[in-house]
């Protein structure tokens, strides 16, 4: 995978001709919220430069390699002396004048001219410092506090601005205080780990991603020891800044949000990008297409937010997807799952099984109805705790492993439960659980148990939804779901929106002795409301002959038989379509 | 040219990628200085000798898959040695352990050919497989990973050129002519960046990509070069 974003990087650099120092600048305003840069001014002459107060521009996305932005540096100084603006005082001292203060004026190997112009603007930065911070606030209070502000430096001259990234000693030294953060451990004349080249001089620590850390002995194999550590991921400087590249390609191009979970989408191209389908390529080589898929309303079957795999699942399977969940806690990057190797064929199978589900329940199914039980444990928690679980079967759906059925069931269950008990529509419930057994089931991710059974009236019903429902006592439970929901509805009729008949389902938590008993209550209730009509009748006959068939000690999870019933109680009215059909025939007749 | 061909296979097995030290993800199959390491368990050579003894100038090592690739995820529960020290109780921001979600091999099982220039050492070798005589016990990457191994054959490897050809082990990248692989449906390949080839300090003095497919099924491409075990049998040696 990591050569995967290295390749990217490449491409990136190459379509882009992007030079070295580019891949380092970033630009500040790429969430669109800092649209105003406040300027420390200085007027420069031959002989000589001075302090020329503070002002504030307009954010201008053509000044990005003129402003060099760089992000890192924590608390402490970045790479540049420009910085995104949190409190004015701090952001000031600590990041313009800690970074010149940092400066190693010895080392500066650089034209005395810039030597003597980097100190003469500390000076005066420390000399006017009063007047400047006080500036910086009063435009940081015209400002509402979402309204973010950039700091820097802008130079007057006869011809008009520069700004750090026009002088050749900012740009030096941004490539110098680059290297030094990956020069604390290093070697010379070795192979480079992604290149597989001899390389002059090779990193030890290269971070990108934050899978790769040495903070712990324990990670550093053979032998324990820190200054060793570089023979276990030795990177080039070149490779470096290609796996750089490529990561900010991947977070501001293909990074989708997945209900609540954010993940990038890694494309690797087994024998290269000659091996791809143009059109393919184009998408990666094409912000602008790429922008204009993201943003196209063709099949979903994943993200809650646009995406781009519908195209994708046309691509040969000599490219793979690599899916990297990822969830960011201030600095640290906690990987929450990585879905390596997903072929294009697979996605395909993916969508035909999309595609057989929507048809039968005439609906979209995406991933927001497996999300829908697989969110949180208790309906009233305010964070959802069950991530694990829902990119766990995300996992297994992606790389085509078996699902546990049992595991499953008991999710669905429990949140058709809360929503009965509740008394709210627990019906979707049901439905999301039942788009999602059918749709595992079309992937082949679920065995179901399958038995050879006589031709009945219901067939067509239970056929539509595959190899799910084909034991007796399935269809047994289902239809005598179907018949307890239709006595239900007469309850609401009959009693003003009662429906007291609800506390014998146990809050759908019936064992397979409690089913029993509940055939002939259902039959007698109905008997009761005179509402025991040839339609019932027939109805109460199937789910009988179904469960005789089904024998004694049926040996399934009680969540199993309820969520059978459960379907049951959803079906109602495709069962009521057949039976109520076959009367008014017999009427005809 | 003679070659020792035996299986080593296991429940579990992890081959840590070099790339991700917090997050351990594993490669697909043992890469050749861990099946020399593996080598070196069953004849007993120390630790800093065995990458010399099975050094790529006198010995090669051929790797095939033989189960498909199936990976899981489990979280170890490791000592936690941040900031350099170990505590077995928790202490103010330092807890005593640390759990690490670590990918595995299920059922792995991969068949190894072994040519050595040491006559000797290759007699030797093929003898305590064949009476499953190891020194030193034989794990798949971790030692809580036990690999057993079975004796599979001797064979006489005939080394073709230039050819067309199907090809059973994983397959560098570099003995593929212009990238002359063909497709076959119903194939997943993958690629892999892998070490190949380690001195005694431990360095890595070369890396290569691998083309393998994941349920072990033979690839076709065009290679510079080859070995024929069989008629229908062609491998890769690094």
């Amino acid at each position: 995978m990591i050569n995967a974003i290295k390749n990217l990087g490449e491409m990136v650099i190459e379509t882009e001709n992007k030079k070295l120092l580019d891949v380092l600048i970033e630009n500040p305003n790429s969430g669109g919220s800092y649209k105003n840069v406040i300027t420390i001014d200085f007027v420069i002459s031959d002989t000589d430069i001075e302090y020329n107060g503070v002002n504030i521009e307009q954010y201008d996305s053509a000044k990005v390699s003129r402003y060099m932005y760089t992000s890192g540096g924590g608390n402490g100084p970045g790479l540049t002396p420009a910085a995104k603006i949190t409190e004015p005082e701090k952001t000031f001292n600590m990041k313009i004048k800690g970074w010149f203060k940092k400066l190693d004026y010895k080392k500066i190997d650089t034209d005395d001219s810039y030597k003597t112009l980097l100190q003469r603007i500390n000076k005066l930065l420390d000399e006017n410092s009063i007047d400047i911070v006080k500036n910086i606030k009063k435009f940081r209070n015209d400002f509402p506090k979402k309204e973010g502000l950039i700091l820097m430096l802008r130079f007057a001259d006869k011809n008009g601005y520069k700004y750090i990234g026009d002088f050749q000693v900012f740009r030096d030294l941004l490539l110098r205080k680059d290297n030094e953060k990956y020069m604390k451990l290093y070697s010379t004349d070795k192979v480079c780990s992604i290149c597989g080249k001899k390389r002059d001089l090779v990193f030890g620590k290269v971070d990108t991603y934050a899978f790769y850390t040495i903070d712990k002995r324990g990670y550093i194999a053979g032998g324990f020891n820190e200054k060793d550590s570089w023979k276990n991921y030795p990177v080039c400087p070149e490779c470096r800044l290609a796996l750089e590249e490529g990561k900010k390609y991947v977070e501001s191009n293909l990074s989708f949000k997945f209900y609540g979970l954010r993940y990038q989408l890694i494309p690797d191209f087994i024998i290269g990008e000659k091996s791809i389908k143009s059109d393919i390529l184009d998408i990666f080589k094409s912000r602008d297409k790429l922008v204009s898929l993201k943003k196209s309303t063709k099949k979903r079957i994943i993200a809650d937010e646009d995406e781009i795999l519908d195209y994708l699942k046309d691509a040969d399977d000599t490219m793979t997807l690599n899916f990297l969940f990822i969830k960011r806690s201030n600095s640290a990057e906690r990987i929450l799952l990585l879905i390596e190797d997903v072929f294009p064929s697979h996605l395909r199978k993916i969508f035909d099984g999309k595609e057989a589900v929507d048809k039968i329940f005439n609906e979209g199914f995406t991933f927001k109805n497996i999300r829908n039980f697989l969110s949180k444990s208790d309906i009233n928690k305010r964070n959802s705790d069950l991530d694990g679980y829902f990119l766990d079967i995300t996992d297994r759906i992606f790389k085509g492993n078996a699902v546990d059925y049992s595991l499953l069931v008991k999710f669905i269950m429990k949140r058709v439960r809360e929503e009965f008990i509740a008394d709210r529509y627990y019906k979707n419930s049901i439905k999301d659980g039942m788009m999602t057994v059918t749709f595992l089931e079309k992937l082949k991710l679920i065995n179901m148990e399958v038995k050879k059974m006589e031709e009945r009236i219901f067939d067509g019903i239970f056929e539509k939804y595959g190899e799910d429902f084909k034991t007796p006592l399935k269809r047994g439970l289902i239809l005598l779901g179907a018949l307890t929901e239709l006595l239900l509805r007469k309850q609401y009729t009959d009693r003003g929106g009662a429906k007291p008949f609800m506390k014998n389902l146990k809050s759908l938590k019936m064992s397979e002795r409690d089913i029993k008993g509940l055939l002939p209550a259902v039959q007698n209730k109905l008997e009761e409301y005179k509402a025991f009509d040839k339609g019932k009748r027939l109805l109460a006959r199937e789910a009988s002959n179904y469960l005789l068939l089904s024998g004694d000690n049926w040996n399934i999870p009680i969540d199993e038989i309820n969520f059978y019933f459960a379907c049951g109680l959803n079906l109602a009215d495709d069962f009521t379509a057949i039976i109520y059909k076959k009367e008014e025939e017999k009427v005809n007749e | 040219m003679d070659a020792l061909i035996f299986d080593v296979f296991g429940d579990f097995g992890h081959f840590r990628k070099f790339y991700t030290t917090s997050s351990p993800l594993t490669f697909s199959f043992p890469p050749p200085p861990t099946v020399k390491g593996m080598l070196g368990a069953i004849e007993g050579i120390d630790k800093n000798e065995y990458l010399n003894v099975f050094n790529s100038n006198y010995c090669k090592i051929g790797i095939r898959i033989m189960n498909p690739v199936k990976k899981l995820r489990m979280g170890l529960n490791l000592i936690n040695t941040k900031d350099n020290f170990w505590t077995p109780v928790k202490k103010k921001n330092h807890e005593a352990r640390t759990q690490v979600k670590t990918e595995f091999l299920k059922d792995p099982a991969f068949r190894i050919y072994f040519v050595h220039e040491d006559k000797s050492l290759f007699d030797d070798i093929t003898h305590k497989i064949k009476k499953h005589n190891n020194v030193y016990t034989l794990s798949l990457g971790l030692s809580e990973m036990i690999a057993d191994y079975r004796y599979a054959g001797l064979c006489e490897l005939k080394e073709i050129h230039d050819c067309d050809v199907d090809i059973q082990t994983i397959l560098p990248m570099q003995d593929i002519t212009d990238d002359m692989i063909y497709f076959e449906s119903g194939k997943k390949y993958f690629k892999e960046n892998i070490p190949v080839d380690m001195d005694d300090k431990r360095v890595v003095s070369s890396y290569q990509d691998i083309i393998y497919e994941i349920d072990g099924k033979s690839i076709r491409a065009h290679v510079e070069r080859c070995w024929e075990v069989s008629d229908n049998e062609h491998i890769t040696l690094f």
